[in-house]
């Protein structure tokens, strides 16, 4: 089929969709607030190397290492969600391939994260 | 700046380069340079094809567009490119010399060791040889309105600005719109239908930071968008292939931080 819209009209497009910076300043929020995060996950980490299992479950049930561990997951899912949405976005064009990545995408970010906390907090609390 | 990718790597049979005329002009001479360049006539039913000439830089000019006029005018008139004003400023020659693009009449031939290869502005659909259909990315450039925009009525004389404020026009004010940026910007590959691309979105810049202009939210309403705006991922290609030194990038940078100012 040829296409005989005018240029202008394929420029405008649907028109600007006004968002798009809410994503990009969570993105950079996430990143800074990221590497402090890593370093508390480091910390964690490094105390518990070469203790054994009761040591590490004592220390994990220690109520700073859990909020710590806690905001790293969520800092870290709401960081991956936006970045795999960008590449999404950038690569695949097809609407409905697209649609459903963005679910899948939610979706995996989500899992992982409720996944992620419900570890740390059984670890916290059952041990 | 050679790709080490084999020259028709991925491309649609239709785009797939042949080899050429080989129009064998050389005198054995030292001086005799070589030039592959990009050959496509959308009327011979034929694709796109790599001619070969040989020009004597004794008798040529300096510049890559210098040996072009001189195959055009001595050799092949058939061969079909963009040029005025030979001297960087109206924007219409720039293509990809040697793996960049950049503006064929600042582009010394003595610069580049070998074969000096020339093809089209990388991107953009060829209408002829070098010469491309840029109707989207002007029709783009239109929508941001690079106009001044008051409605305060205009002053007896010119509207005042203070040198300070002249001066953070320094450095996107300079755009030629050769969209050599534009061309060599990997996200606008992907999305160029809708995303602005580098020469737009600095040129939208150049209007949000003029101290006289009175449109600045209705010009952020129309870029704050995922894809005329935040398509741009910081490859930072435009800046190294602005033939003026422009940093389209430090633009784009610019105006989403004046996005999140305003939310904030
Ligand atoms: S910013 Fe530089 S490369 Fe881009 S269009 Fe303007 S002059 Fe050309
Ligand atoms: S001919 Fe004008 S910029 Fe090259």
């Amino acid at each position: 089929m040829r296409d005989f819209r005018t240029s202008t009209a394929l420029a405008r497009g649907l028109g600007a969709a006004g968002n798009g910076t809410r994503d990009f300043w969570h993105q950079r929020v996430t990143s800074v607030l990221g590497v402090l995060l890593i370093a508390g996950v480091l910390i964690v980490i490094s105390t518990s190397v070469g203790a054994d299992y009761d040591e590490v479950t004592n220390l994990l049930s220690n109520p700073l290492a859990v909020i710590v561990l806690l905001l790293a997951l969520l800092n870290f899912c709401i960081h991956m969600r936006i970045g795999m949405q960008v590449v999404i976005e950038d690569y695949v064009h097809g609407p409905v391939t697209k649609a459903l990545l963005l679910i899948a995408n939610t979706g995996f970010s989500a899992v992982i994260g409720v996944a992620g906390a419900a570890a740390v907090l059984k670890i916290a609390f059952a041990g | 700046m050679r790709s080490f990718l084999p020259l028709n790597f991925g491309a649609d049979t239709v785009s797939r380069i042949a080899k050429g005329k080989i129009w064998d002009t050389s005198t054995g001479d030292k001086a005799t340079r070589v030039l592959e360049v990009y050959r496509y006539d959308p009327e011979s039913g034929r694709g796109p094809r790599l001619d070969v000439y040989h020009i004597d830089r004794k008798s040529c000019g300096p510049m890559v567009l210098d040996a072009l006029v001189k195959i055009k005018n001595e050799i092949d008139p058939t061969l079909t490119f963009r040029r005025s004003c030979r001297e960087g400023v109206c924007g219409s020659c720039s293509m990809s010399i040697d793996g960049r693009n950049w503006l064929a009449c600042t582009q010394p031939i003595d610069d580049i060791r070998g074969t000096i290869r020339v093809f089209p502005l990388n991107h953009f659909l060829v209408m002829k040889d070098l010469v491309v259909d840029q109707s989207h990315v002007i029709a783009q450039h239109r929508l941001i309105q690079p106009w001044l925009k008051s409605e305060t009525p205009g002053p007896e004389r010119e509207r005042l600005q203070s040198p300070e404020d002249r001066a953070k026009l320094d450095g996107f004010y300079e755009c030629i719109l050769c969209f050599s940026c534009t061309g060599g910007c990997p996200s606008y590959w992907w999305n160029g239908e809708r995303y602005l691309g580098p020469a737009v979105l600095l040129q939208a810049y150049r209007w949000l930071v003029d101290s006289r202009d009175e449109a600045k939210g209705e010009r952020l309403d129309t870029l704050e968008d995922p894809f005329r705006l935040y398509r741009c991922h910081t490859i930072m290609n435009c800046t190294k292939t602005c033939p003026k030194g422009l940093e389209p990038a430090k633009a784009i940078a610019r105006i989403k931080a004046m996005l999140v100012e305003r939310q904030h």
